[in-house]
């Protein structure tokens, strides 16, 4: 039986879709054909330009007099060149990044990262904020105070590496109080960026230590302000007094401030702060003392450790007899009797474990 | 008048999957500029920070006896701070555990091993004195998830990274996933893309060169691989909605992963089961949370290059998929679900789930009309180009995407090769593997058993003596 066909409109929709999905399957295909050939036409250009500025850039850091010898820069190879400069700067130490900087100025990068600046893709204006600062062009300072305090956090971090590269002991309080300001930072990058300038940075960050008074007595915020401090200190690597972080310890009663001023006790001082903390509810703060306990290294604190060794928590008990078998002049046989006595048989477990495990790595 | 409405409805249908692909394609393409220029940033020289945050390596290992010592060995060497890498084997046959412990001279080690999700029985855990980063845990089998959760108790740091055995991984693939975890401290899960390794040279666990692999059934699946991996999850991910990280390599906050109970066993796809569970309780309890997707090709693995193999892996993706999806129908528009809840679901049981079915009845349907004389054959030539002209057009778009952003396949010879592969693949393997999805709707549907599966493996993965 024949049944009668829809209106033809609705035919030709789908012919026009059919038509339509054919033409831009063709035109995909030739984009890919158009892609293949620009990369087959510039790629040998790119590789040229690299190895013919590579060798111009390892001479200059060299030190040597490359007047009139350099080659010509194209004006749509100055990105391409600021790059390359960027990765030798950031690969070099000592005097041959003055000469590369030389070099660069001598090619008027300063413009080119300058207009970088203002790019739209992050990435550019992270790679241009770094540019300016191994320039160390002045020029650019108010561009990159701008970013430090405007930026988004990724910028202010470059930011500040770039001002302290400009002029280290001129800039270094802003770019402390910012980053003092800045929350959710990336401490990871921070510690990459910035501990080239860990010595001047650590003299300002000193100076400007939250009070160590009880902390719900000072203003609003005391506490976070003093928790974003600790964590920037532990970025920068900075040894901090024992008795400051002690008298923190002894004030506060902020679990995640109790942990970063923890990560940071070193030596002998504020040890008794410290020890208070050693039952407190929170297993991690525990974990933390029992960690502490370990790097310092005192034989009054081994009972103490012991005692944190039959701690409910595994990682409290895996700490605490890491800690107890890193205490200088307290033998293995020693702590193996200290934590027998406790009875306990998690405790015991545990021992053998670390034990295991150290003689594993030794 | 009712064939030419149903038939108009297969054409609706087909028109409304693609045009979301196509969306999710638009999204790639934005994400993947932004993460070009991204790239050229972190290629520049800096040293690696001691505060990235430190990764388990959990590889669960069912008979591996022919791979595991090149993949431990691979992993062995990643470049990343802080890492330790746990090889569970989950009760395996074959010599899985001897050859390990011949390689690396594991020895018995008394481990206070600590239970937070339950797991089978721990027969033993090893350590290996020449390499500080190893332990192997011992178990008696119960499964990929339970190996996993095995993984989770024994594991050290607060993230955790799940790696098929028989993957490879790029050097910088955990320093590539663990970068969002910097970024945003509320990211709970990363994962990166997967690619085929087959055609490519591997040797000892390691890929020295990449090339696309001569037999069909691999190359369709390079092409799934590329757009799964560039546009779908990609697309997805830029609305915080991706609703599966690959079993093959993903990484995931712990405490979060222990906080929704850790991988449930007892399911085949518990790598997407997992994800959806994270989102419908972060919802539900109203966390803030991200799932991202990183784009860069981090992790490597041999695909099936057989038919009896292949057809097998889809039964069991699909029960996978029915499975994580009617444990979660509460996600399913409900009040908190956003995205993922009120986009990403429904897509998943309408165009994931039930598109094997429509998919099939639709060629079944049209060519009956057709061939009963209810629609013209113009209506049936032209439902036919929708259908697989937008397919074709989808793949294309893959090619191109992946030219414009890793180029992993830069010769004219391999492009030449994508591009008709996008074509051929519409021809006859997408509606096969449309109606071996269906097999698994059956067998989830009946609930027959499955397990792991076995995989025949073409690749020289042996480590180099």
């Amino acid at each position: 039986m024949h049944v009668p066909h829809a209106p033809e409109f609705s035919l030709s929709v789908v012919l026009w879709l059919a038509w339509t999905t054919l033409a831009l399957v063709l035109m995909t295909v030739l984009g890919l054909l158009l892609l293949r050939w620009w990369r087959w036409r510039s790629e040998p250009q790119k590789a040229a330009f690299r190895q013919r500025w590579s060798e111009v850039l390892m001479r200059c850091a060299l030190g040597e007099d490359l007047k009139g010898q350099l080659p010509h820069l194209k004006s749509k190879e100055r990105w391409a060149f600021m790059k390359l400069w960027l990765h030798c700067q950031l690969s070099l130490k000592g005097p041959g990044r003055d000469r590369l900087a030389a070099l660069a100025r001598l090619m008027e990068c300063q413009s080119m990262a300058m207009r970088k600046l203002g790019s739209r893709h992050a990435a550019e204006r992270l790679m241009a904020i770094l540019a300016l600062g191994f320039l160390k062009d002045e020029q650019a300072v108010p561009a990159l105070l701008e970013q430090l305090h405007q930026g988004e956090k990724q910028a202010a971090v470059h930011a500040a590496r770039a001002l302290l590269e400009i002029d280290a002991s001129a800039h270094v309080d802003q770019v402390v109080q910012r980053l003092l300001t800045l929350t959710d930072l990336d401490f990871s990058l921070v510690s990459v960026l910035l501990k080239p300038f860990r010595g001047v940075l650590a003299r300002t960050m000193m100076e400007g230590m939250p009070p160590s008074a009880p902390l719900q007595a000072c203003a609003p915020g005391a506490a976070a302000a003093a928790l974003q401090w600790l964590r920037l200190a532990r970025a920068l690597s900075l040894q901090v007094p024992g008795e400051r972080l002690g008298a923190f310890l002894a004030n506060s009663d902020d679990i995640d401030l109790l942990i970063a001023t923890t990560r940071l006790m070193q030596g002998e001082q504020g040890t008794q702060a410290l020890i208070a903390h050693a039952q407190h509810q929170d297993w991690r703060v525990r974990a933390q003392v029992a960690q502490a306990l370990g790097r310092i290294g005192r034989l009054d604190d081994a009972e103490l450790l012991a005692r944190l060794t039959t701690d409910a928590q595994w990682w409290v008990r895996y700490r605490a007899t890491q800690a107890l078998l890193s205490i200088p002049g307290l033998s293995v046989q020693k702590v193996q009797t200290r934590i027998e006595c406790t009875g306990d048989r998690y405790a015991i477990n545990m021992l053998h474990s670390v034990i295991s495990e150290r003689e594993a790595f030794a | 008048m009712m064939a030419q409405t149903v038939t108009w409805l297969m054409v609706a249908y087909f028109l409304a999957i693609h045009a979301i692909y196509l969306m999710l394609t638009v999204l790639a393409a934005r994400a993947l500029l932004r993460n070009q220029r991204y790239r050229e940033m972190e290629e520049l020289p800096m040293a690696y920070s001691l505060l990235m945050p430190p990764i388990s390596v959990l590889v669960p290992a069912y008979n591996e006896e022919t791979t595991i010592v090149a993949t431990v060995e691979s992993l062995l060497q990643l470049s990343y701070g802080e890492f330790e890498v746990i090889v569970v084997n989950d009760g395996s046959k074959d010599a899985t555990l001897s050859v390990l412990i011949e390689q690396f001279g594991l020895l018995p080690y008394p481990e206070a091993y600590r239970v937070q999700i339950p797991t089978q029985e721990i027969m033993g855990i090893y350590r290996s004195p020449r390499h500080a980063k190893l332990r192997v845990i011992d178990k008696r089998n119960g499964g990929k998830a339970d190996s996993l959760n095995a993984g989770i108790n024994a594991s050290r740091y607060p993230l955790f990274c799940g790696v098929d055995a028989d993957s490879i991984l790029e050097r910088d693939s955990l320093q590539k996933v663990a970068k969002p975890f910097l970024r945003h401290p509320d990211m709970v899960a990363t994962g990166g893309t997967i690619r085929a390794a087959n055609g490519c040279d591997v040797r000892g666990g390691d890929l020295h060169r990449i090339d696309l692999p001569s037999n069909p059934w691999a190359l369709f699946q390079v092409m799934e691989y590329l757009r799964a991996f560039l546009f779908g999850r990609l697309g997805w991910s830029s609305v915080n909605a991706m609703l599966i990280i690959s079993g093959a390599f993903g990484l995931f906050r712990k405490q979060t992963v222990i906080d929704v109970g850790g991988y449930r066993t007892h399911t085949i796809g518990e790598d997407m089961e997992l994800v959806v569970r994270i989102h419908h309780q972060m919802r539900e309890q109203g966390l803030p949370y991200r799932i991202e997707f990183v784009p860069d090709p981090v992790c490597w693995t041999e695909v099936p290059e057989d038919r009896q193999t292949l057809r097998n892996q889809r039964i069991r993706w699909q029960r996978g998929l029915s499975e994580s999806l009617n444990a979660h129908w509460g996600l399913m528009f409900s009040r908190s679900g956003g995205w993922p809840g009120w986009v990403a679901f429904p897509y998943m049981v309408l165009f994931e789930w039930l598109g094997p079915v429509v998919e099939c009845l639709g060629y079944l349907w049209t060519a009956y009309a057709w061939s009963a004389d209810l629609i013209s054959w113009a209506a049936f030539a032209a439902f036919l180009l929708v259908s697989l002209g937008l397919g074709i057009l989808l793949s294309v778009a893959g090619v191109l995407l992946e030219q414009l952003s890793f180029q992993m396949y830069p010769q004219v010879r391999q492009i030449f090769k994508l591009v008709l592969v996008a074509v051929a693949e519409n021809l006859g393997y997408r509606q096969l593997n449309a109606w071996w999805r269906i097999v698994g709707l059956y067998r989830w549907a009946t609930q027959k058993e499955a397990g792991w599966g076995t995989m025949k493996r073409k690749g020289n993965w042996q480590a180099p003596q």
